[in-house]
Order: structure tokens, then sequence, then C-alpha cells
């Protein structure tokens, strides 16, 4: 299990302006869940990563893995580990990179080597093996990080930003390996400005803000928490009934409206009072997933309340 | 789970360091060595002593191969965020830290016995072997300074150099002097000055005093300690 108790790291000396990155977070996260976190820039994602990894230290409160101190727990164990920028020496040739990490992740000798070119297939870097990391594109790169992560399989694995850089078609395919890696005893913790991707892969999503824990958002549970969500209604006839069935749409193209945060019940009582006028409808969707209503709300709600406090980090 | 391999990694440290600082050590000394070749051809048979060239080049060479090889061992790993998939590896970063000290250290003594050897070849003159000793006390006493200021900052070499130059003016100010300031610029600064006396006695096939060789020893010991407790304490993200 891994444990945020009171959290709080702020930057700064007394001579400098002090700059809290996290603010007194509590968060528990059990074996065998997915967890992402969601957050605008400097919202204090990288330096709550940077803090379970045990790179930085707390001001005040703790962080425990498994019962101990980070740092004391990964030397032990280890972490399947990809960071948002994928630091790897640009000199050493993508398949050294991995034998190198294998090594270090305490893979036999013998089993370097079948280990390494398992995650080299797994991740599509048979042409690369060779180049220097200094060579690879972005996507590749993020590959290359990720292979890394996954060289051997651990009981936490952090994943920051881990579809960033990749293409539409690797980043369907980490949706499968974070399938494959899901499992009863393990936690995996993914930060990501992809909300749709969180919504896909993760259990619950913690969305912070201006450094504090706005809301946990149970993602398995569908819907919003207010149960109002925003839809997209295309109409094939009757746009000038649109606005008499739905107050408050808003025309984004000819036959396209956005319906704000409404619900269930006040979109069907819409769309049956549109239908009896004779508005023909084409299609009802929800423009934002629900967990991006969450992320709007509580982002909204944390910009109300902001009276100090501030992003920022490693 | 298995624990990192760390052993095993000192393989490719070896490689790193013959590879990055090994080479710019080699060309350094390939430098001094071409000043012997030119002094032993322009004195000729008027006689320069080239054993005393040997061991007066030998100090110069030996500070600029330990600020090669103890440049950012850790500060360049923090400012590149090369630690973040480093230690999220079941390895601790003291260990990790430490066994490169050691590697790189091993560098420096290797590459004095070929500076001795490289000499040897090109005046015919050889130094008693163990001359190469001299570089123990001399990379442990810089690179364990080196180690401490690169736990702690970032231009750690700049420091290093400014540190050697500093403590040769301070020393060569309160040499002769008694008095507070003189007593804590003896005790305190590093002891840089028992090198001259020691290159010479190994050069002339002697043995240095115990405490001359002690002491620097025991002060870069106490600078690596130091290091690791910045280390231990200093975040490395940030």
């Amino acid at each position: 299990m891994i444990e945020f108790g009171g959290v709080s790291k702020i930057y700064g000396g007394p001579l400098g302006r002090r700059v809290t990155a996290v603010e007194d977070l509590t968060l528990a996260i059990q074996p065998g869940e997915v967890v992402g976190i969601a957050g605008p820039n400097g919202a204090g994602k990288s330096t709550l990563i940077a803090m379970l990894l045990g790179y930085v230290a707390p001001t005040s409160g703790e962080i425990r893995i498994a019962g101990e101190p980070p740092r004391r727990w990964i030397e032990r164990h280890g972490i399947g580990y990809l960071s948002e920028l994928i630091a790897i020496e640009p000199r050493w040739r993508a398949r050294e990179a991995l034998v190198r990490y294998a090594v270090l992740a305490g893979i036999r000798e013998r089993e370097v080597g079948a280990r390494v070119d398992a995650a080299i297939d797994r991740l599509g870097l048979g042409e690369h093996r060779d180049k220097r990391v200094r060579a690879l594109s972005k996507g590749n790169l993020q590959r290359l990080g990720l292979a890394q992560a996954l060289l051997r399989e651990e009981a936490v694995y952090v994943l920051d930003e881990p579809t960033h850089g990749l293409d539409p078609v690797w980043t369907q395919r980490f949706r499968g390996i974070v399938g494959e890696l899901r499992g009863p005893g393990r936690i995996l913790f993914i930060a990501s400005h992809n909300l749709d991707e969180l919504q896909r892969v993760a259990d619950r999503v913690a969305i912070i803000d201006q450094g504090r824990l706005q809301r946990v958002v149970d993602t398995r549970a569908g819907g919003s928490a207010s149960g109002a969500m925003t839809y997209r209604l295309v109409i094939a006839e009757g746009a000038d009934h649109v606005g008499t069935s739905f107050a408050g749409a808003i025309r984004v193209a000819d036959n396209e409206w956005e319906l704000p945060a409404i619900t269930v019940t006040v979109l069907n009582d819409g769309l049956s009072r549109l239908l009896s006028l004779g508005g023909r409808v084409a299609a009802v969707m929800p423009a934002r997933s629900a967990l991006e209503e969450e992320f709007r709300a509580a982002i909204a709600g944390a910009d109300a309340d902001a009276g100090g406090g501030g992003g920022g980090g490693p | 789970m298995n624990r990192g391999r760390l052993g095993a990694y000192a393989l490719w440290q070896i490689r790193d360091f013959t590879l990055q600082r090994g080479i710019a050590i080699a060309i350094i000394g390939a430098l001094f060595l071409l000043q012997v070749r030119l002094a032993v051809s322009g004195f000729g048979a008027a006689g320069v002593d080239v054993r005393m060239l040997a061991t007066e080049l030998l100090g110069p060479f030996l500070l600029i191969a330990s600020i090669i090889a103890i440049n950012g061992i850790i500060s360049s790993d923090r400012r590149q965020g090369h630690f973040r998939f480093l230690f999220a590896k079941p390895v601790s970063m003291v260990r990790y830290y430490l066994q490169a000290f050691a590697v790189h250290g091993a560098g420096v003594v290797a590459a004095t016995a070929l500076f001795l050897l490289a000499f040897w070849w090109m005046s015919g003159a050889a130094m008693p072997a163990r001359t190469v000793l001299y570089s123990v006390p001399a990379f442990m006493l810089l690179g364990g300074l080196g180690f401490l200021f690169s736990a702690a900052l970032r231009n750690d070499w700049i420091l290093l150099a400014g540190t050697v130059v500093m403590t040769q003016i301070l020393r060569g100010r309160y040499e002769n002097e008694s008095g507070m300031v003189a007593t804590l610029v003896n005790w305190l600064l590093p002891p840089l000055h028992v090198f001259g006396d020691m290159r010479r006695t190994l050069g002339m096939g002697g043995m240095p005093e115990t405490s001359a060789i002690v002491w620097p020893i025991a002060y870069g010991a106490v600078a690596i300690v130091a290091g690791v407790v910045v280390l231990r304490r200093r975040a490395m993200a940030g």
C-alpha cells in the first residue's frame, strides 16, 4: 500500500520566495488499484511523484510504501518508473541502456539478454535497438523509457505522462500494457494530462490543483458525482426548437449544440420536447467524459477557493 | 524481488571511465610527456635530471587527472536527470556513487602507472615502482573533496580547482607564521603541502613518513563521509 499522510512540500528558504508545491495531501492507494493523478501544469504532480520516489523530501507529513520510507523500500524492491523527462545518457545505444538498467534491476546475468530483447519486442524498438539514444525520436525515446520500466515485474509502477509523444497506435497499445500489468497486489500510479486516457485505464483519479488534493473520482462508478454531464446534440431537423427545448444550449455548428451540465432526466425531458415539436435527432453524445466534468468542477472550485499557495516543482 | 547487481554494474562504470575521462587523462598525460621529450632532447647530455622532471610533473598531472576523474561524479547525474531511472532500480544511491568513486580512483592510479611506464619508455629512466603509490593519497584528498562538492553543488570542478588555488595561496602566506589564523590554515585546509616532499621521497626510492600519507587520506575520507551525508539529505530532484 502507498500512503501519503498530510504531505506538504514548500520550496524556497527563509531568504527566498516560498512556493507551496504540495499542501497537506492525504491519499491511500491499495494493492490491485490503478490510480491516476491529474491536474493542470504546476499543480504539484511532479513534486508528488518526486517525493514518492524519494528524490525530494516532504517538508511535513510522510509517505510510506508498504509501511517503509520510499527510498528504503525502493532500494530493496525497486519500482517500475517512467519519468516525464526521459533522461537517458545520449551516448548509450538503446539496447545497451536496457542491459544496464536490467543489471541494476537485479535481473540475473543469464536472463538479461532474453528480458531486454522481450522488452524491445514488446515496445516495438527492434529496428532502433542499436541506435544511440540521442538519435531516437520523441516517440521512440518514450517507448525506450517505458521499456526500462517494464524490464521486470514490479509491485509498484509509477508512470508520469506515459503516452506523451506516443502516436495513436502506441497510445492504444499502452492501454493494453496497463491491462496486462493490472493485477492483485500490484499498484499502478499514473500521472497524465490526458483525462480520456485516465478515464480508460484508472480505477480512481486524484485531481490536484494548487498543491492540494481537490477530489478523488471513482472512474468505474460512471457519471459525475452530481450526475450532470455536458452533451453534444446533433440534429437533422428542427434547429429552431433546440433553444426552447434546452435552456442554455450553445450552438457550436450549423446543426450541432452543446448542452452544458445537465442530468439524464433533464436531457430526456428536453429530447421529448424537441421531438414533440417536430425536431429529429441525429446524435447525442457526452461532450466530455465524466472525469473531465469532475476535473473542470474541481479546478473551478480550487480557483474560487484560492487564497494562497501555488504550484510548481522540479 | 532481487536486489540490483551493483557489483556487476562496475564493469559499465569502468567502461564509461575509460572511454570518457580516461581518454581525456591520456591526452593530458601525453602533453606532459611531450614536455619531458622536449626537455630531454633540448638539454641532451648537458644533463637535465629527467627523474626529477618526472617527479615534478607528476604533481600537476595528478591534480588535473583527479579533477577530470571526479568532475560531475554526482552533480552531472543530478543536472541531467539520469538519476531518475537509475535509482528507481533496487540500488542504493550511496553505494552506487561510492563504487563510482572507487572505479575512478582505480582509474587514476592506473593512469599514473601508465604515465610512469610511458616516461620510462621515452626517457629510459625508470622511476621506482612505489612512485605509483603517490596517486593514492593524492586522489583520496582531491577526489574526496570533489565527491563532497559534487554531492552538494553543480559546478564542482570549479570549486575544487578554486580550493586548491586558495589553499596554496593561504598556506604560502601563513607558512612561517604563528597565531590563531596560521594554526587554522595549517589544520583545516587540505594538506596539499605534503605532496611535494612525498613525490620527491618516492621518486628517489624512499618511503614518506606515515603521517604524510595518512593525513591526506584521512582528510579525503572525512570529505567522502560528508559527501555521503549530503547525498542522503539533499534532494536529487529540484
